[in-house]
């Protein structure tokens, strides 16, 4: 290979060559920057929600009368829900899933300082379970003796069982049964005795985000207290959702002196739940992808000018012997060198900015495997977008030599 | 000579036609991101009241007991206790206006049982909230000074809320049910433009207030304390009864939780003001309170505030590197393209030389091209950004699952004068700047040996 004659005519045009390895070290930045904020972004993103999410739907209402009996709503609506056709069952909740962001920190043991671990807990009437569709694994379900129903701020009864999840089960008690085990939901207070076992569903953003996705518990309570009334959660037949919202709506205005804040499918909360970050991910990648496209078409012009500029030495190495082949594989290799003089600059450029990005952001991003995939793949952008100006180069006649111009 | 020069280079641009296209397009959609995200950052940091910004200070005492670490930043701090308020308010000080407002979310209804509730952000003020913060009237006025402390069931409401329970009638006079209570509409505001909601401190730029009652009248109908309870420890575990239920307690407490605004137009007027906080702390401190060892209090203006929400984070950070990295990408692209057009033509350069022409004759028809290029690449990045900006606002819009209409945070995303005209300084500046190296090389060739060619 003509390496050596190459970085001599490389000397000669030292400006062009800067220009292309400043262009590809720039353009390696970037890309593999919003690589690595995307796939950050992207961290247990869409992950399967272990619930038939398209069957379910939240209902936001909030009382403003005081004076209404809200115990007694509360046990009507329920009523009213499960006698509509298409209702499958219904259950008060504390927290949506998809929504959940009251993080509770629960303990093992009493004492001083207990080791505190991360839940999401529901609230949940009898048939919580059903509604969510999920399975039971191990152990039994509550029944409806053990569900406290009350008012939190005039009542201490508090729920003497939970159900916990399967991730959740295995994050406080690994490798050992968890039924039977005594939780504290709060430090030294309101233990509880774990009775059964769930297959998993998603909690919110806020546990999702700490890689603890599936962290939840179910507790047997439908509470009501001013400024935190309860929201309900319907398991309807498959398909029946959307034309149901209409006679929900109409049985929750059926009691005056409240107000339905919201009604949705928990398909809705969930597209809200990863939208903000997929449109980020979306916008660092359409970015990318532009800037890639213009660094292969400034290439492919600068090779031009190059086969241009060279034309007459290119016919002299024509007339002396040379191949075609031999002539694109000359722009090939010397683009090829420029490119990764720029890619191994452009990396330390890159590494660079992870570490201020990190510093910042106090999670580390920086994932070397795409830093070689990029840069992989900018090379091979960079030697499609030289191929055709140099496959041009090739067809000069090696005749130009004998002609002046 | 110029008019000679600028037609040599209109000609020159439409010499090898394509590579005019590419730098134009080069300079367009590098300008274009990053005047997207350079209009973001630059009318995130607008002061929402002009120069009143630097008059409106929000007003901080730290009341808490002995324990946690000192403030040392005002947005540490919380906000002030209700007996605080009330003394200050009446207090004798250096501001030309005082005020103090909280928050609280409250069901609205109308008579008419047709019209469907709402669940309206309400703010809860005094009389004086509206020429302070300069909300304009459409129908009606702000009610009586009496009214502040006399609960008189009275309420301003939003142009929007007009529209929808009185169908944009005059409704001064008529009633609404604010939760259970019942109000008399005593004034309608007309649009108000608000870039950020300062005055809460929420910053937010699309959700606006619809309902303004006294502060004697909320505390009447009790309604719930939609704001951050900065409670001392031993008053910590009673904070959501004080948000929701027991106002008495609350208003006895030391929790601090309504927002403190005194406007000072001059140096000496707060640091009077100053002095005014510090008597009133230590007055206070014979009463019991105040425990702790320095007494710390903050008093920061409005454009202190958006200083501080200004600054781009996380992903606008980000996204503001990445800007710039692809302009200088776009930049080093042109250079690369002036050069392949410019080295085309140095054969025509040398013969026009060895003519006789000037060489700053040659190097001002070159840069007149250059820079009209950097203003056809203004053009249509202002194009470019136009369109992104638009995607950024329909992607936050989407995002927050349409919580709120496009047009209500358009003003955030909205070129303006400033902004355009910085693109065409950006855009023609920095074509010239590349420009000038192919300009050089192109004028230094050396003709004799150009022309010995032919």
């Amino acid at each position: 290979m003509e390496i050596k004659p190459i970085l001599l005519s490389l000397k000669h045009n030292k400006v062009l060559s800067l220009l292309i390895v400043l262009q590809v070290a720039f353009t390696l930045a970037v890309v593999s920057n919003s690589l690595f904020v995307t796939t950050a972004t992207l961290k247990e993103w869409n992950l399967p929600s272990g619930l038939p999410h398209e069957d379910i739907i939240a209902i936001y209402p909030q009382f403003y009368d005081l004076t209404v009996d809200t115990k007694q709503v509360v046990v009507d609506d329920i009523e009213r829900f499960n006698r509509l056709p298409g209702v499958i069952s219904s259950t008060t909740t504390n927290q949506i899933p998809f929504g959940a962001e009251d993080v509770t920190n629960i303990f093992l043991e009493t004492g001083d300082e207990p080791q505190p671990y991360q839940t999401n807990i529901f609230d949940f009437d009898v048939n919580g379970r059903e509604v969510l569709g999920l399975d039971l694994i191990d152990g039994r379900d509550f029944n409806a003796s053990e569900v406290v129903r009350s008012d939190p701020s005039k009542s201490d009864t508090k729920p003497a069982v939970v159900l916990i999840s399967q991730d959740q089960a295995e994050a406080l008690f690994p490798g050992e049964s968890a039924l039977g085990k005594t939780i504290w939901l709060e430090a030294n207070a309101q233990p509880v005795e774990v009775i059964g076992i769930y297959s998993n569903f998603m909690n919110g953003e806020s546990l999702n985000n700490d890689g603890m996705s599936f962290h939840t518990m179910i507790r047997p309570q439908v509470s009501w207290q001013r400024g935190s009334d309860p929201s309900y959660l319907i398991r309807v037949e498959p398909g029946m959702a959307q034309s149901m919202f209409d006679d929900l709506t109409n049985i929750i205005y059926e009691t005056r002196g409240r107000y339905m804040y919201a009604i949705e499918r928990l398909t809705r909360t969930q597209k809200r739940m990863y939208d903000g970050r997929g449109s980020n991910a979306a916008t660092f990648m359409a970015i990318s992808l532009i800037l890639v496209l213009i660094t292969g078409l400034g290439m492919a012009g600068l090779v031009s000018f190059l086969v241009n500029q060279r034309q007459k030495q290119i016919g002299i190495r024509r007339a002396m012997g040379a191949t075609r082949f031999d002539i694109t594989r000359y722009f090939l290799v010397e683009n090829s060198i420029l490119t990764w003089t720029g890619l191994i600059v452009g990396g330390i450029l890159t590494l660079v900015i992870t570490y201020v990005l990190t510093e910042s952001a106090g999670e580390n991003i920086l994932q070397m495997k795409y830093l070689v995939m990029v840069a992989i793949g900018l090379w091979i952008v960079n030697l499609a977008s030289v191929y055709f100006p140099a496959r041009r180069a090739a067809k000069v006649d090696p005749a130009i030599v004998t002609r002046s111009d | 000579m110029l008019a000679y020069n600028l037609q040599l280079a209109w000609r020159s641009l439409f010499q090898r036609r394509s590579l005019t296209i590419l730098m134009i397009a080069a300079i367009a959609i590098g300008l274009g991101i990053l005047m997207t995200v350079r209009t973001m950052a630059y009318q995130s940091r607008q002061l929402p009241v002009g120069e009143r910004s630097h008059d409106l200070h929000l007003v901080q005492m730290d009341s808490r007991g002995v324990e946690g670490d000192e403030y040392a930043q005002w947005f540490e701090g919380d906000a002030m206790t209700y007996r605080d308020a009330r003394i200050l308010m009446n207090a004798n000080t250096s501001a030309i206006r005082q005020t103090y407002l909280w928050k609280t979310d409250v069901i609205v209804s109308s008579e008419n049982e047709d019209i469907q509730p709402k669940r309206s952000r309400t703010l809860v003020g005094l009389h004086n909230f509206f020429t302070m913060f300069e909300a304009p009237f459409l129908y009606g006025g702000a009610w009586s000074e009496d009214a502040n402390d006399n609960a008189e069931p009275v309420a301003v409401i939003s142009k929007r809320y007009n529209d929808y329970f009185f169908g944009g009638e005059n409704s001064v006079g008529r009633r609404l049910n604010l939760g259970t209570g019942v109000v008399t509409v005593i004034g309608v505001l007309d649009d108000w433009f608000l870039s950020r909601n300062y005055y809460d401190m929420s910053f937010n730029a699309a959700r606006r207030d619809d309902v303004f009652i006294p502060d004697s009248l909320a505390i009447d109908l009790n309604l719930v304390r939609a704001m951050q309870m900065g409670c001392p420890e031993n008053e910590a575990d009673r904070a959501s009864d004080f948000a929701a239920t027991d106002i008495q307690g609350l208003l006895n407490s030391e929790c601090a939780w309504v927002l403190f605004w005194a406007e000072l137009d001059a140096a000496s007027a707060i640091a009077d003001y100053r002095d005014s906080i510090e008597q009133h702390m230590l007055a206070q401190q014979s009463f019991g309170r105040y425990p702790r060892e320095k007494l710390t209090y903050f008093l920061t203006s409005v454009a202190e505030h958006m200083d501080l929400v200004g600054q781009f984070r996380g992903r606008e950070a980000f996204l503001q590197l990445m800007s710039n990295l692809f302009f200088a990408v776009c930049l080093i692209n042109a250079i690369g393209i002036l050069l392949a057009k410019f080295t085309s033509k140095t054969r025509e350069i040398a013969l026009r030389l060895a003519l006789g022409a000037r060489k700053t004759t040659i190097m001002t028809q070159h840069l007149l091209e250059v820079a009209i290029i950097g203003f056809l690449g203004g053009c249509f990045g202002l194009l470019v950004s136009y369109l992104g900006l638009a995607g950024m606002r329909s992607i936050v819009v989407y995002s927050s699952d349409y919580a709120f209409r496009a047009e209500e945070i358009a003003h955030a995303y909205r070129l303006d004068w400033t902004m355009i005209g910085s693109a065409f300084v950006i855009a023609i500046g920095s074509t010239i700047l590349v420009g000038l190296y192919p300009i050089w090389r192109v004028c230094n060739g050396n003709p004799a040996q150009q022309l010995k060619a032919q």
